[in-house]
């Protein structure tokens, strides 16, 4: 056996020698032959750091296999690369820039594909997870999903939960699980003679929007939950500034009345009329629960309780009536103002309300029992923030009062503003209070400092009554009769956009994502805003009787919804609420 | 006898020199690192925590196998830069507003191999504050690029082409195994 190996070689080694002086023409055959193998492992070699960790090795077996049959085959180029040895690093380079010139296009790019890899490296593959994860969290959402397509590697990498959790930590991007919203009202569209709403889908591709709403959790939640969230708020945030709307309703109800006050607690929106009923809706089935009767007045003012188990409204009757969510049922009915209920605010369950009598109440609606009143104010109260301990109001004496909530007693006075205050907004942990007026400015209070040196900012602009405001941080975003929202920095005690579009006074302003505000106004449209580029997003709604007594008054949205209430003083629109749907499913 | 005395004193304030550790690479060269810059790396900070600073001139190198000689001197040269420095904290569970300063920019312009051996040799070493230079680098790279342009940046094959690789190399194999067969083949022939 073993002799006969050997010989078998003999015979192989003796072959390239007989080949050699048959002819030229078969030389340079297998030169051509070369340069493919060649080509062949630079690419096994280029694919081979990418595939896995062996590869190199077998790459780098192939590599000392080439140049071993280099010599055998050509000993001009063992001579070269002899002398090419001899060189000094500076000379080695200039032959390689003179050997390049005399190269072909060919061999150039052979070489490239050897070199560039040296330039070239594949992190993520290549480099443990922990580290691929360290670079991936520099990166944006946008960016993160621009590598999800680059390989399958990257894609692994890009889809760690970790590295999507961090982006999803800002507040915004935090959103209820995906609603329904094909039942009930859903089923139709908001769209009828007399109501546009600018940018809705098509009526005739509702069903397949319909069919898809109800797929919630989709691929990528099941293998990427974390980008999923993400990817969903995302597309929530462009349904609300870009995309189509796809889904709307309305709720009627109150027919021939004014829809006074409005409010949402997650699935449920309250509204109160001056037919002297309110009406709990299931936003989702787009259906009303509840009609709450009992109120012998116009109902004025409601709120929801944080924990959703109770409604409470306030009537010209001059009762305040507790009623439970649950079942729409009547718990307590809260007597001692002797006019009109105006406004109320509640923390937990302690209420105060506020009254064109010119007190202030503060009730317990578990038990439905009184526990102060505070008195103070020369007229009515309308408008009061609470948050547990200390209460601020503001009434048509042009003042602002600080309460303690447990004594009664009134601790600060805020003067200043000359005419009625007819908005409030207070943040307790700063102490800051701001106050909006007919007399048409609006005023920042501090009210821990030195009395007389309360006023920290007066903001000035407007020409009209604020009707509502919000603020977050140092920016107050107000809108006023005049027709204009405004967005101020109030440590500055600057304007720093005003938004012109409305042609009628603003009723109501809604903040919602990051910089999205909307209001609703008496022109019969809704707008929605970006505060921080100062424009106009775009219109939601628009009511074609706007101008002629068709008006929006109440509006409020959650993250994934909009609700206005749609009237008009003079019977020519009907009355009723208008709901957008901007929710996405998890992809 | 007040001359030698002023004297003592003079010799008995020296100023103190910093502590010079000694590290070796796997390539078996000897490098010096002080007692300050050690400290950007947890590794040899911990390594160095129970050596007395007298016994520290007689001591044989610190070996570090796994890092080779230019990657272990570019990480070192940066730890005498950066000495005195806080080591970052890590938290994963926001995202990262790293900043490199300048200097730190134009140390890291080296070739992707380069970069891809100093994060490795960081990882190994534990300098977070290189770890998290090095890795934002990588992410500047990437930041803004389209997937076409992320493959060209990074040598990535399509999946595609992947998939072709594969299909090659596992032909190249089975090639291999019917040659391997045929000679297996002609044996029991010449054997008869």
């Amino acid at each position: 056996m073993w002799p006969r190996n050997d010989v078998h070689m003999d015979d192989g080694s003796m072959t390239p020698e007989d080949q050699e002086p048959v002819t030229d023409n078969d030389m340079e055959y297998n030169d051509n032959g070369e340069e493919s193998s060649y080509s062949n492992g630079s690419s096994s070699s280029y694919n081979a750091d990418k595939l896995s960790s062996s590869r190199p090795l077998q790459h780098k077996l192939d590599l000392s296999a080439s140049p071993s049959r280099n010599n055998d085959l050509n000993p001009r180029v063992e001579h070269l690369i002899a002398l090419f040895k001899d060189l000094s690093s500076a000379e080695q380079m200039d032959a390689f820039t003179r050997l390049l010139q005399e190269s072909n296009m060919t061999n150039i790019r052979q070489l490239r594909a050897i070199i560039e890899p040296h330039f070239q490296r594949d992190f993520l593959s290549c480099l443990p997870v922990e580290l691929g994860m360290k670079i991936l969290h520099n990166l944006t959402g946008y960016d993160l999903l621009k590598v999800a397509q680059v390989s399958k590697n990257w894609k692994l990498i890009s889809e760690i939960d970790k590295i999507w959790k961090s982006l999803g930590v800002e507040e915004f991007k935090h959103h209820p699980d995906p609603t329904d919203r094909v039942t009930g009202a859903w089923q139709g569209t908001a769209i009828a003679a007399g109501v546009t709403i600018p940018d809705h889908i098509q009526p005739c591709d509702l069903n397949v929007h319909r069919f898809l709403k109800l797929q919630k959790f989709g691929d990528i939640f099941e293998r990427a939950a974390d980008k999923s969230r993400y990817l969903r708020a995302d597309k929530i945030e462009k349904n609300w500034n870009a995309n189509p709307i796809m889904g709307s309703a309305v709720l009627r109800g109150h027919e021939d009345h004014v829809i006074t006050c409005m409010q949402i607690h997650d699935d449920v929106l309250v509204t109160g009329s001056d037919d002297n009923t309110l009406k709990v809706w299931c936003i989702d089935k787009g259906e009303v629960m509840y009609t709450l009767v009992g109120h012998t007045g116009g109902v004025w003012t409601s709120q929801i309780s944080q924990c959703g188990r109770y409604i409470v409204s306030g009537s010209t009757d001059r009762t305040v009536k507790v009623w439970s969510t649950v079942d729409g049922s009547l718990l307590h009915t809260l007597q001692g103002h002797t006019s009109t209920v105006r406004c109320m605010a509640m923390a937990g369950s302690i209420l105060v309300t506020g009254s064109r009598d010119t007190t202030l109440r503060v009730w317990d609606v578990e038990s439905g029992r009184h526990l102060a009143t505070l008195h103070g104010h020369h007229a009515a109260v309308r408008c009061v923030q609470f948050d547990g301990t200390t209460v601020v109001s503001g009434g048509y004496d042009f003042t602002v009062k600080i309460w303690n909530a447990h004594t009664g007693r009134c601790i600060r006075t805020l003067t200043g503003h000359n005419n009625r205050v007819y908005s409030l907004l207070f943040e307790s942990e700063r102490s800051i209070v701001c106050s909006g007026s007919l007399d048409t400015s609006i005023r920042v209070w501090d009210f821990t400092r030195p009395e007389g040196q309360e006023c920290v900012a007066l903001l000035q602009g407007h020409t009209s009554l604020t009707s509502g405001m919000q603020l977050r941080g140092n920016i107050l975003v107000s809108c006023n009769a005049d027709s204009h929202v405004r967005v101020w920095d109030i440590h500055e005690g600057t304007c720093v956009h005003m938004l012109s579009g409305h042609r009628s006074a603003i009723t109501s302003l809604q903040w919602f994502g990051r910089n999205m505000v909307a209001t609703s106004s008496d022109d019969g449209t809704v707008k929605l805003w970006d505060i921080e580029r100062g424009a106009l997003i775009r219109d939601l709604v628009t009511l074609d009787s706007g101008g002629n007594g068709g008006c929006i008054w109440r509006l409020c949205s959650t993250s994934t919804m909009l609700a206005c209430a749609v009237g008009s003083r003079n019977n020519t629109e009907e009355t009723k609420v208008i709901l957008l749907d901007f929710d996405a499913v998890y992809p | 006898m007040s001359a030698e005395v002023a004297a003592v004193e003079i010799q008995e304030a020296p100023v103190a020199a910093p502590i010079m550790y000694k590290v070796e690479s796997n390539d078996g060269t000897v490098f010096e690192i002080s007692d300050e810059a050690v400290k950007q790396s947890n590794t040899l900070s911990n390594l160095i925590s129970t050596c007395a600073p007298e016994d520290v001139a007689s001591m044989d190198p610190i070996p570090i196998t796994n890092v080779t000689g230019n990657i272990l001197k570019m990480v070192i040269e940066w730890c005498e830069k950066h000495k005195g420095e806080a080591l970052p904290v890590d938290d994963d569970s926001v995202p990262k507003h790293i900043t490199v300063p300048e200097w730190d920019t134009n140390f890291l312009k080296i070739d992707n191999e380069v970069l891809f051996d100093l994060i490795v040799a960081c990882n190994y070493l534990d300098v977070p504050g290189l770890m998290n230079y090095g890795c934002k680098m990588v992410a500047m790279m990437a930041i803004g690029k389209s997937p076409d342009e992320l493959r060209i940046i990074f040598a990535i094959p399509t999946d595609e082409e992947d998939e072709a690789a594969e299909r090659a190399a596992k032909e190249k194999a089975e090639a291999e195994k019917k040659a391997n067969a045929e000679k297996d083949a002609a044996e029991p022939s010449t054997s008869k």
